[in-house]
């Protein structure tokens, strides 16, 4: 029984595969079914994943474990999965005959990034890497109406597959340094313990793919031009599940390190200070929309290293509970993008103009939005903040947290052009947004969510602290 | 008896304003005025209600509330008021109040303005009641980011330009604090977010010496402090009325505040220091503000660089880290606020009748809208620290606080008040008196009903100019427990 609930959230991922994929075959009207089974298949998820905590067990020769961490991040990939599906709509933007089969591919790499959460053994979770980054790489090209598609789709490849090839030389080089390949026992090992360089070299090696997940520099190459090259649907699951699973995956590697932080420390601060600047900067001359996400999402990876150079439980709890927040934030954001610009295309800044009078609700969500990427309060981007902060200060990191403050500030201008075109300049045309019930529903949930957790973000914060205490024992 | 939770209940009083100008559809405008009106209102009520619960011989904080909130990271929501807050607060209550009232006429996306506008007074009234880090820089900026879509979108000159230089500005100083606050907690044991905690948390002197100014010029931007006060007349001039009010009014003293309650007491020894760095920069405020004013043809710039001028004044009140110094600056930061909210509000009924903030283009105005031009005269009045009205108390005060901590700059600062009166009668002789230099539309004087917020304002000005006390019995206790503590 106990069992059963710990793999609950895996068994519904197995049918709703089965029913999507039957819905496939079904030919002309595809689309609808296989959105429909996903949508279903989604909310299934989400309760499932919710019912699975507090059923901690080790399976398959203590391969996958499944215990409050795990079960916390795959709500979060549940979570993304269902709101991009739902960004995802009838798929616009997406090349006419692969509109079914974006929902199937968006539900392997959700199996995919799930499977990542419980491994604790490294081919594993090498495995699973694969199989959540390979569906990506197949959607992201089937742009429509978008000429620099199959560029974004080739770039997306290239740079995963170099991520990739880093993480099994890193793999190769840990098997023959600690002669195991389970996570805990690799933590055990003397040569790990004792900070060998080797050891360290091959772990951060690993970790590259995951980095590369996370868009933190130098494996954010691929950001810009896949968020824009990919269709709304896709570009959202890439800015939430993905990177959540990302958030919570380094912090596992983290912890198999945690007793040796280092050098290691000082290059995730570099990591983090680099990514912080360099995406803030170039995010404030971007007219694309999409791309200034993507840009700020280089910025955000920034923020959330800035948690994990403090290599404590409390630096990790942070970054898990911002990458939860994240999810929400770039949900929020992606939303709107994608209703505004409902025919699938990329919209500008411009496309933006009059929001406040032609959608109202639309524009105060991007308010919220973005008002919680940049950090303030009342919205959860605050509070998510200050507990990074506060985790590397504990550390001394007293420099990187002044960086990082600065950049916040920096970051504020970009987002309020943003805003400054959907509240002040008038539109030039009055392109009416339509809002179904569903769209407002999602809206006002992800608005009050945003709002609340900023307030209080209580009870969450307690789920990301349990688990990452999950992870260090 | 329990005390009712009357602190909280001050800050959920524009929060009630704002949920109840969100339900009501945008069409609804009069609705819309009267929530907002109502909730200021209210907020004035609660606070005569702390007013009258206020103690004025009890030590230490009072109405305290303290409730743990996520104490796993230190952080709990602890709100307290003594007597410098607790003036504050009436401030606050009174240019809300009045500055909903100044709006009145508002008719282009009523329902957005209001909202914002209670949104930021939610976050001033929380500042001042918090006395736990996380919270008040929690409410501080929540006090500065709807100042970016009120000037924005319902400002004028250069609106995009001011608002974004301003906010950039004040978040560049709150980028500066937030480290500073975070290192605090860091180096404190236990590891605590609270004001009171961390002011008997013993830090060395050369962390303070450290710390402090990233505190000071952190806060300083938003109290206008020289050099980083460019923002702020630029900010002033494009804000509408009632949000000039209310910044002027209010918010720049959210930065004067944050010096004294957070660098100040919790590192006397830092703010020891460099004191007599910030008085001469609080000088330079005083004097470079006044020159600059004199020079100005926009009345609104006149108003706001005099405002950087009389925030030199309170900033060097707290720089002489005296009982009268102090008390001096609070009482200018309460005076100078109703002050300038008067300032603003006399211009924005100007503005709106004659199309023309242009010194050169008005004139005579006194004969035209004697009510009216009475209003901006009696604010001049004020500034320029003639007696009868509340700042002729303050500025004696710091003053003489300065002159026995630093008789040079005092004797500086007596020529700057000088200046003072000099482009105020500038401004009144050319603007007000004589014949008007352009022709003007028939423009009938002020209406009762938007007499009224101005007029209140006067009585303030004049109740206490004619009797200090009521302020000074509420400060000075506070005051003198503040100065104890930094020797």
């Amino acid at each position: 029984m106990n069992v059963l609930l710990a793999l609950l959230p895996e068994a519904v991922l197995a049918l709703t595969g089965l029913l999507v994929f039957t819905t496939l075959l079904a030919g002309e009207g595809r689309m609808r079914y296989a959105r429909d089974a996903a949508r279903l298949g989604g909310v299934l998820l989400v309760a499932a994943c919710l019912a699975s905590f507090g059923h901690p067990v080790e399976l398959l020769s203590a391969t996958y474990r499944v215990d409050g961490f795990s079960q916390l991040v795959k709500l979060g990939v549940a979570a993304g999965f269902l709101l991009s599906v739902f960004i995802a709509g009838d798929g616009r933007g997406q090349r006419e005959d692969a509109r079914g089969e974006l929902f199937f591919f968006l539900l392997t790499s959700a199996a995919g990034l799930m499977v990542m959460a419980s491994a604790v053994e490294a081919v594993a979770l090498y495995l699973a890497l694969e199989i959540a980054s390979f569906s990506l790489f197949v959607l992201v090209p089937l742009r429509e109406g978008f000429p620099n598609g199959k560029e974004s789709g080739l770039k997306f490849v290239v740079v995963g597959l170099a991520a990739s090839a880093l993480t099994l030389y890193g793999l190769s080089l840990l098997i023959g340094l600690t002669g195991t390949t389970r996570l805990p026992v690799m933590a055990a090992n003397p040569a790990i313990l004792g900070r060998d360089p080797a050891a360290m070299f091959a772990l951060g090696l690993f970790a590259a793919g995951f980095l590369f997940k996370l868009a933190l520099f130098p494996f954010h190459f691929w950001a810009p031009d896949v968020y824009e090259g990919a269709s709304h649907g896709v570009a959202a699951f890439v800015a939430t599940a993905s990177k959540v699973a990302a958030v919570a995956i380094i912090g596992r590697l983290l912890v198999t390190a945690v007793l040796a932080p280092g050098p290691v420390a000082g290059a995730f601060a570099v990591a983090a200070a680099v990514s912080m600047t360099l995406g803030n900067l170039v995010a404030i001359v971007q007219r694309d929309v999409k791309r200034m996400l993507a840009y700020s999402a280089v910025a955000q990876a920034g923020y959330i290293a800035v948690g994990f150079t403090a290599f404590t439980s409390e630096g990790i709890a942070a970054a898990l509970f911002y990458g939860l927040l994240y999810l929400l934030m770039n949900a929020a954001a992606f939303l709107v993008v994608a209703r505004v610009a409902a025919d699938g295309s990329n919209p500008s800044l411009d496309d933006l103009r009059g929001l406040y009078r032609r959608a109202p609700l639309l524009a105060a969500t991007l308010l919220l939005a973005v008002f919680a990427l940049a950090g303030v309060p009342p919205t959860a981007g605050f509070i998510g903040k200050w507990f990074l902060f506060r985790a590397a200060m504990l550390q001394g990191w007293w420099w990187l947290v002044l960086l990082a403050a600065i950049n916040s500030t920096v970051s504020v201008y970009y987002y309020l052009i943003v805003v400054k075109h959907a509240y002040l300049l008038p539109a030039e045309q009055e392109r009416v947004v339509e809002l179904t019930m569903a769209d407002k529903a999602v809206c006002y949930a992800l608005c009050t969510a945003l709002v609340i957790l900023g307030i209080y973000p209580g009870s969450v914060f307690a789920w990301a602290n349990a688990a990452a205490e999950a992870l260090l024992r | 008896m329990r005390d009712a939770p009357l602190l909280t209940l001050l800050v959920l009083c524009p929060v009630a304003g704002l949920l109840a100008i969100l339900l009501i559809p945008g069409t609804r405008k009069t609705a819309i005025r009267v929530a907002a009106a109502l909730s200021g209102l209210a907020a004035s009520l609660v606070t005569a209600l702390i007013a009258i619960r206020f103690d004025r011989q009890a030590p230490g904080y009072q109405l305290v509330e303290h409730v743990p909130w996520i104490p796993s990271v230190g952080i709990e929501y602890h709100a307290g008021v003594d007597g410098i807050s607790l003036v504050l607060l009436v401030l606050t209550s009174i240019v809300f109040l009045t500055g909903v009232l100044v709006m009145w006429e508002l008719e282009e996306r009523v329902k957005e303005f209001f909202a914002f506008m209670t949104l930021l007074v939610t976050g001033v009234f929380g500042v001042f009641v918090s006395l736990d880090l996380f919270f008040f820089l929690f409410f501080y900026e929540v006090a500065v980011l709807p100042m970016y879509l009120l000037i924005a979108v319902w400002g004028s000159t250069r609106k995009e330009y001011g608002a974004m230089k301003l906010t950039l500005y004040l978040l560049a100083g709150t980028a500066l604090v937030v480290p500073a606050v975070l290192v605090m907690y860091a180096w404190s044991d236990p590891h605590t977010f609270d004001m009171t905690r961390l002011a008997t948390a013993g830090f060395s002197p050369r962390f303070q010496t450290i710390v402090f100014p990233f505190l000071f010029l952190g806060f300083g931007v938003l109290a206008g402090l020289w050099p980083f006060h460019t923002w702020s007349p630029v900010g002033h001039v494009a804000a509408p009325t009632a949000v000039s009010m209310l910044h002027a009014g209010v918010l720049m003293k959210l930065g004067a505040y944050g010096i004294l309650r957070v660098g100040m007491v919790i590192l006397p020894e830092g703010a020891a220091h460099w004191a007599h760095w910030a008085a001469v920069l609080a000088t330079i405020n005083i004097v470079y503000g006044a020159f600059v004013a004199l020079a100005q043809t926009d009345l609104k710039f006149v108003i706001g660089y005099s405002s950087v001028s009389h925030m030199g004044i309170v900033l060097l009140g707290l720089a002489t880290l005296s009982v009268d110094g102090i008390n001096g600056a609070v009482f200018q930061m309460f005076s100078h606020g109703i002050m300038t909210a008067l300032f603003f509000a006399a211009v924005g009924f100007i503005y709106d009748r004659y199309h023309t903030r242009e010194i050169g283009k008005l004139g005579g105005l006194s004969r035209q809208i004697p009510v009216a031009s009475a209003f901006f005269i009696v604010a001049a009045l004020t500034g320029a620290g003639v007696p009868g009205f509340s700042s002729f108390w303050a500025e004696l005060l710091v003053f003489l606080g300065t002159l026995r901590t630093y008789p040079v700059l005092a004797a500086i600062v007596v020529g700057a008040l000088t200046l003072t009166l000099a482009y105020s009668m500038r401004v009144i002789v050319v603007a007000f008196f004589g014949a008007p230099r352009e022709a003007h539309p028939e423009v009938k004087d002020i209406t009762a009903f938007l007499a009224l917020p101005r007029a209140i304002l006067v009585a303030v000005l004049v109740v206490f100019g004619f009797y200090p006390r009521l302020m000074l019995d509420v400060i000075d206790p506070a005051t003198r427990a503040l100065v104890a503590m930094l020797r």
